[in-house]
C-alpha cells in the first residue's frame, strides 16, 4: 500500500516545479530574452506533466508497442528500466529549460 | 412435461433476471441459438436442467412443470425471490474481466495506476533541491543586476562606455584630416571624455624608426542628449595617412546616465 499522503506530497512538489518554472519565465521576461522564452514555455509545459504522469505515459506507450516493452506477456506493465529512463529524460528536459532561463546572464 | 410451457417459463425467468439470450448462453456454455430453441419449446437437453435452473434462480422441478412451485404449507412468504443480476452494460468474457482486474488492481483489488504516478521520496528530495538551487541562482543574478543598475551602471566608466557611447574616427584623405565623432546612445549629464589617439606613420620611403603620431583630444558637454553628436577635427602631418584604423585609448571619462 502506498502512503496515504503520497498524493498530497506529490502535488506539493508539482506546485513547487510550476512556481519555479514561472519564476524562470519571469526572469527571462525581465531580461527581455523572448526568443529563448519561446523554447522555454513548450519544454516546461511538456516536462512537468510528463514527470508526474510518467507511469501512465509508459503504460500507454506499452499498450501501443507491447510486443517489445511489456514485462509480462499481455499485461502491458512498463519495466522499471523504462520508468527510470523516462524519468531521467523528463528531469533532463526540466533542468535544460531552467538552464535556458539562466543562460543569458 | 409440457415443452411449450417450459419454453415460456425459461423466457419469463430469463427476462426477470435481466439477461439476454447470449448472456445466458455464455453462462451455460452453449450457443445463443440454443437458448432461442429452448424458449420456442424444443428443450430436450437433460444435462442443462441443473445449470439452467441455477442460472435462472429456479428449481429443476419448476422448470419441468413450467411454472413456479406452490408455496409449501407453513413456509408461506419464506421462499426467497430469485436473485436478479444487474443488467450487464457490456458483455465481457471471464478471461477479459480477469485480465483487467490483474492489470489495474493491486493484490487487494484496489486500482493502483494513479498511485504509481508521481514521485518517489528520493525524487521528491531531488526536485526540491533543483527548485531551491534555481530560485537562489535567479535571486543572486537579479540582485546583482539591481546593484549594478543602481550603482555602477549609472555612471559612465571606461568599462561600460560602449553601452552608452559610439566613438568613430573618420579620415578625409584630401584634407589630411581625422574627424573624431562621439555619439550618445543615452542621455548623459556632465559628460567629459579625454582620448589619446595614436596614428602610425607611413612614410615613403619607409622609415622604420618613425615615431607614431599621438595626440590627446578632450570633449565635454553639460547635457549630452541621446542621439546627439560631438566631433572634433584632428590635423596631422601628411606622412601619417589613414589606410590603417586609428587607435584610441580613453584616459579620462565621466558622466551620469539619466
Amino acid at each position: 500500500m502506498m502512503d496515504k499522503d503520497k498524493k498530497k506530497k506529490d502535488i506539493r512538489l508539482v506546485l513547487a516545479l510550476c512556481v519555479t518554472a514561472v519564476l524562470g519565465a519571469l526572469n527571462m521576461v525581465i531580461h527581455r530574452h523572448f526568443a529563448l522564452l519561446a523554447c522555454y514555455i513548450p519544454i516546461m509545459l511538456l516536462s512537468i506533466p510528463l514527470l508526474y504522469f510518467n507511469y501512465s505515459v509508459a503504460k500507454i506507450a506499452n499498450r501501443k508497442y507491447s510486443f517489445f516493452n511489456e514485462r509480462n506477456r499481455g499485461d502491458g506493465e512498463p519495466s522499471d528500466f523504462r520508468l527510470a529512463v523516462n524519468k531521467t529524460v523528463f528531469w533532463g528536459l526540466y533542468i535544460v529549460a531552467l538552464i535556458l532561463a539562466l543562460l543569458p546572464f | 412435461m409440457d415443452k411449450a410451457k417450459t419454453g415460456s417459463y425459461i423466457k419469463e425467468k430469463r427476462l426477470a433476471a435481466g439477461m439476454t439470450e447470449s448472456a445466458l448462453a455464455e453462462k451455460l456454455g452453449v450457443d445463443a441459438h440454443e437458448i432461442a430453441c429452448w424458449e420456442g419449446g424444443f428443450f430436450s437437453d437433460v444435462q442443462y436442467l441443473l445449470p439452467l435452473s441455477e442460472a435462472l434462480g429456479t428449481t429443476v422441478e419448476e422448470l419441468l412443470r413450467g411454472e413456479d412451485a406452490p408455496p409449501e404449507p407453513g413456509k408461506c412468504g419464506e421462499k426467497e425471490a430469485p436473485p436478479t443480476a444487474p443488467a450487464p452494460t457490456k458483455e465481457k468474457s471471464y478471461y477479459e474481466s480477469l485480465r483487467e482486474t490483474i492489470r489495474y488492481t493491486d493484490e487487494n483489488g484496489k486500482p493502483y495506476t494513479a498511485e504509481l504516478n508521481g514521485f518517489s521520496p528520493n525524487e521528491r528530495k531531488f526536485g526540491y533541491i533543483v527548485c531551491a538551487a534555481f530560485v537562489i541562482l535567479v535571486l543572486l543574478v537579479n540582485i546583482g543586476y539591481g546593484l549594478v543598475y543602481l550603482g555602477l551602471g549609472r555612471r559612465l566608466t571606461s568599462e561600460n562606455y560602449r553601452q552608452y557611447l559610439r566613438i568613430y574616427i573618420g579620415w578625409d584623405s584630401e584634407a589630411q584630416l581625422y574627424d573624431l565623432t562621439v555619439t550618445a546612445q543615452r542621455d548623459i549629464v556632465d559628460f567629459d571624455i579625454e582620448l589619446q589617439i595614436t596614428l602610425e606613420a607611413f612614410t615613403y620611403p619607409y622609415e622604420e624608426d618613425e615615431p607614431p603620431f599621438q595626440t590627446a583630444v578632450s570633449l565635454s558637454q553639460e547635457t549630452f542628449g541621446k542621439g546627439k553628436q560631438l566631433s572634433k577635427e584632428i590635423t596631422c602631418d601628411p606622412k601619417y595617412y589613414g589606410d590603417i584604423s586609428p587607435e584610441y585609448t580613453i584616459t579620462r571619462i565621466s558622466g551620469g546616465i539619466k
